[in-house]
């Protein structure tokens, strides 16, 4: 058997079988959390490089769970973009488990529960980008959820309990929803299997069903206005549960967004309904950036700007059933560079707490000389979250304005320019702090390496990734929606 | 089925209960009532043709999650149990016309659909029960065609519970005195609850029953041993039966918490080798289901017990 057959028959277990076995046999020996943690978070990384080279050379995958074909049993699904989420969910939660350790470290050792939640949660994301059966995605979306709280609880104190409660409740909202939702659909065309509903559905039942489950996706993505639990949760937790929440707990449900509107709902009703997307998206970009201005602590800061990135991928939705495979391309490569230059801000910000003792904007003064290492990173993220080449949110801007361009929609353009501007604001305000010339005592000694070379390997790879841009927007459309070339348009 | 005068009768009161229970102003009838909400919930489940859901909306419903609120009850002091109502003010009112204006819509919706649509999956479940490996369809398409969601059901009750020891529970026992009479209640009671669900457990292969309604009731033997035999002052529970006191702490329970999900993923696993994920070899699936039933019976007793020891085990606030 040569290793592309036996990847194509053990993917299914090698995303979930790790993660899950790990994160069971760590909740009943505690002690061997750290070593499982590490373990897993590695083969879990190397799974998926190895997938994304699967998929690339061989196409997407498929595998019925049970052995039953859908619609009696539940269809997995390995294409372009998910095995892309695959990926960039398995960097950050590496790149997290590697910065965990000393992150923890400066309180002793990670609270108990942290590994077993960590490694869930891993688990839950991959399951999540894989399934193909829309009630198997509401376990996922409470598997995801319930694993996130959990890690929210473990910043400790009262503020980081009250934003679990306040998560928990809005995250149960919504997954009820997305439950009445599934129900409704099972209800009027016998089926949960996306491909099977994309092909039979039509009728008022689809256009309700889509809403209520478009509903509690609103509610888990954190878009604009049901964003506020958003900034108290992925502020509060320990920054390495931040940067995972941030990065990719709330994508996944944008994910899902982009699966049922671009996949399931026909164009008539997407063109109808998705203008809703791009008003709250618009909102979000903007409403996410003024509030990252005013922010006073770094985190809150970086959560903000999740609110705002978060804009951009509701506002390319709407945009997407006519542009097609640009678009497409751009949200994929917009969601991957986001997620790891997110993770490695919120790592990063992980660091100077620890270092400093706090996280006041206005205190940083002379970081670079203190932390020159996780000063990189943050010049490195913000080069991707602002848009500048050669990053890899400099590419999916751009495809994003092409597209915008193209269609003639000028309001989407105005908000990604708008938007990028202020960007470079919330992001300078830091960066300025940092180089300015405050700190006499030269470099901290004694911070570990390993705290900050994960964070620096995401930024960099988030600004890696414009350079690989054409490759990754065509791996993005293998098996989608789309034909096409991704870049076609695009020579500057 | 037609509707007969009962349904409208079930109908009916369950609104009122709903009402009555959201505007009431003493929270301990409010908990009362939702305790009686939940069995005449399972009376309407029965009334659907669902008896599965029926006994697991007695179980746990009713059953273990008024035991919850009950003593979540308990711990509140004396000022947070008389509340303006659960629902109250210009907000709740919005809300409440919002939803039913939802409501009637997805009704109007349910009443257009294809009336042949009725009925789902049922026809392929038949067809394919005889390869299933068990008799009841509701446990073939938890356990065989569906087992995937089940298997992953049972992460999130792991996690559940993980959560609640997260909060600082597992301590266990209420603290409260106990008399003779429920001491010896209890130690008639507790061998019989671990028997019935024994027999739901087996019973679960070809008529309603199975390894939920089977782990709702070792839970409630578990919840009445905790009750009526507190913790001494080792924190272990004092007298009872040994073996209660070993499996309720500690490794032992982590491992009964987990044996679930584990014996589940290591079946999954093990088959990956010759089949998809999950697909059991043609003859073993019988017993393979019988085998993940049995071990998950087990944790989602485990899990539902500390769920509820999680909550009453605590000695603060308004606790004797």
């Amino acid at each position: 058997m040569n290793p592309g057959d036996w990847l194509a028959h053990w993917w299914p277990g090698l995303l979930l079988g790790p993660a899950l076995l790990g994160g069971a046999l760590a909740f009943v020996w505690p002690r061997l959390g750290f070593a499982l943690g590490q373990g897993v978070a590695l083969l879990n990384a190397l799974a998926a490089v190895l997938l994304v080279w699967r998929v690339a050379v061989g196409g997407p995958l498929a595998h019925a769970a049970g052995g039953w074909p859908a619609p009696l049993g539940i269809g997995l699904r390995l294409d372009g973009l998910a095995v892309l989420m695959v990926l960039a969910a398995a960097l950050v939660a590496w790149a997290g488990a590697l910065n965990a350790r000393s992150y923890f470290r400066a309180h002793g050792q990670a609270p108990e529960g942290f590994w077993p939640l960590w490694l869930f949660l891993m688990a839950a994301l991959n399951g999540l980008f894989i399934s193909a059966d829309l009630f198997n995605l509401y376990v996922m979306l409470e598997l995801t959820g319930l694993a996130a709280v959990g890690l929210v609880v473990l910043g400790g104190g009262t503020d980081s309990l009250a934003a679990a409660l306040r998560y928990l409740l809005v995250g149960l909202g919504g997954s009820l929803c997305y439950l009445l939702g599934v129900g409704l659909m099972y209800g009027a065309y016998g089926t949960v299997d996306l491909p099977l509903l994309a092909s039979q559905a039509s009728g008022p039942a689809l256009g309700a069903a889509l809403a209520l489950m478009t509903a509690g996706l609103f509610f888990k993505a954190g878009i604009f206005p049901f964003h506020f639990w958003l900034p108290p949760a992925h502020g509060g937790a320990p920054a390495p549960v931040s940067a995972m929440l941030s990065a990719l707990v709330v994508e996944a449900a944008f994910y899902l967004l982009m699966r049922l509107w671009l996949e399931l709902a026909p164009l008539s009703l997407a063109e109808l309904a998705l203008p809703v997307s791009g008003v709250l998206g618009s909102a979000a970009v903007v409403w996410g950036a003024v509030n990252a201005l005013r922010a006073e602590r770094l985190k809150l800061m970086i959560a903000y700007s999740t609110v705002s990135q978060l804009g951009y991928l509701f506002l390319a939705l709407p945009l997407m059933p006519l542009a097609g495979a640009a678009i497409w391309s751009g949200a994929a490569l917009l969601v991957l560079s986001h997620a790891l230059a997110k993770g490695a801000l919120f790592l990063g910000a992980g660091t100077v707490l620890n270092v400093v003792g706090h996280d006041r904007i206005r205190g940083l003064n002379g970081l670079a000389q203190r932390l020159p290492l996780t000063v990189a990173v943050f010049v490195l993220a913000a080069v991707s979250l602002i848009g500048l080449p050669p990053s890899g949110g400099f590419l999916a801007k751009w495809l994003l304005l092409n597209g915008a361009i193209a269609q003639g929609q000028w309001w989407a353009v105005a908000v990604l320019l708008v938007g990028s501007v202020l960007a470079g604001a919330y992001m300078f305000r830091v960066l300025g702090r940092c180089f300015t010339y405050g700190h006499t005592g030269g470099r901290e000694p004694g911070v570990a390496l390993a705290a900050q070379w994960p964070a620096f390997g995401l930024a960099a790879a988030a600004v890696a990734l414009g350079l690989a841009g054409s490759w990754v927007g065509a791996l993005a459309l293998a098996g989608s929606p789309f034909e096409g070339d991704a870049l076609l348009g695009v020579a500057p | 089925m037609t509707a007969s005068a009962l349904d409208f009768v079930l109908a009916g009161g369950l609104v009122a209960l709903g009402a009555v229970l959201l505007f009431s102003h003493d929270l301990f009838r409010s908990l009362v009532l939702f305790v009686v909400y939940g069995l005449l919930m399972a009376v309407v489940w029965v009334r659907l043709g669902a008896p599965d859901l029926a006994l697991a909306e007695a179980a746990v419903g009713a059953g273990v999650t008024g035991a919850l609120m009950l003593a979540a009850w308990h711990r509140l002091p004396a000022a947070g149990r008389r509340a303006e109502g659960v629902v109250s003010g210009p907000w709740a009112l919005l809300s409440g016309v919002a939803l039913a204006g939802v409501a009637a819509a997805l009704i109007g919706v349910l009443a257009g659909l294809d009336a042949q649509r009725e009925g789902g999956l049922q026809q392929q479940v038949l067809a394919r029960l005889p390869e299933s490996g068990v008799e009841s369809p509701v446990t073939a398409v938890l356990l065989n065609f569906r087992g995937y969601d089940t298997f992953l059901e049972l992460g999130v009750l792991l996690l559940a519970a993980l959560l609640v020891r997260l909060g600082g529970g597992a301590d266990f026992g209420l603290g409260a005195k106990s008399s003779s009479v429920l001491r010896g209640l209890a130690d008639w009671l507790a061998p019989l609850l671990v028997l019935t669900a024994g027999y739901l457990l087996w019973r679960g292969g070809h008529a309603p029953g199975g390894a939920f309604q089977a782990g709702a009731l070792l839970a409630g033997a578990g919840i009445l041993l905790a009750l009526v035999y507190p913790p001494g002052a080792d924190g272990r529970p004092a007298g009872g039966p040994r073996a209660f006191a070993r499996w309720t702490q500690g490794l032992r329970l982590r491992g009964l918490l987990s044996a679930g999900f584990l014996v589940f993923l290591g079946v999954a696993l093990a088959l990956l080798v010759g089949g998809n994920l999950l697909q059991y070899p043609a003859g073993w699936a019988g017993a393979l289901i019988l085998l993940i039933e049995a071990a998950a019976a087990l944790s989602i007793g485990a899990a539902l017990l500390v769920l509820f020891m999680g909550v009453a085990g605590g000695r603060e606030a308004g606790a004797p």
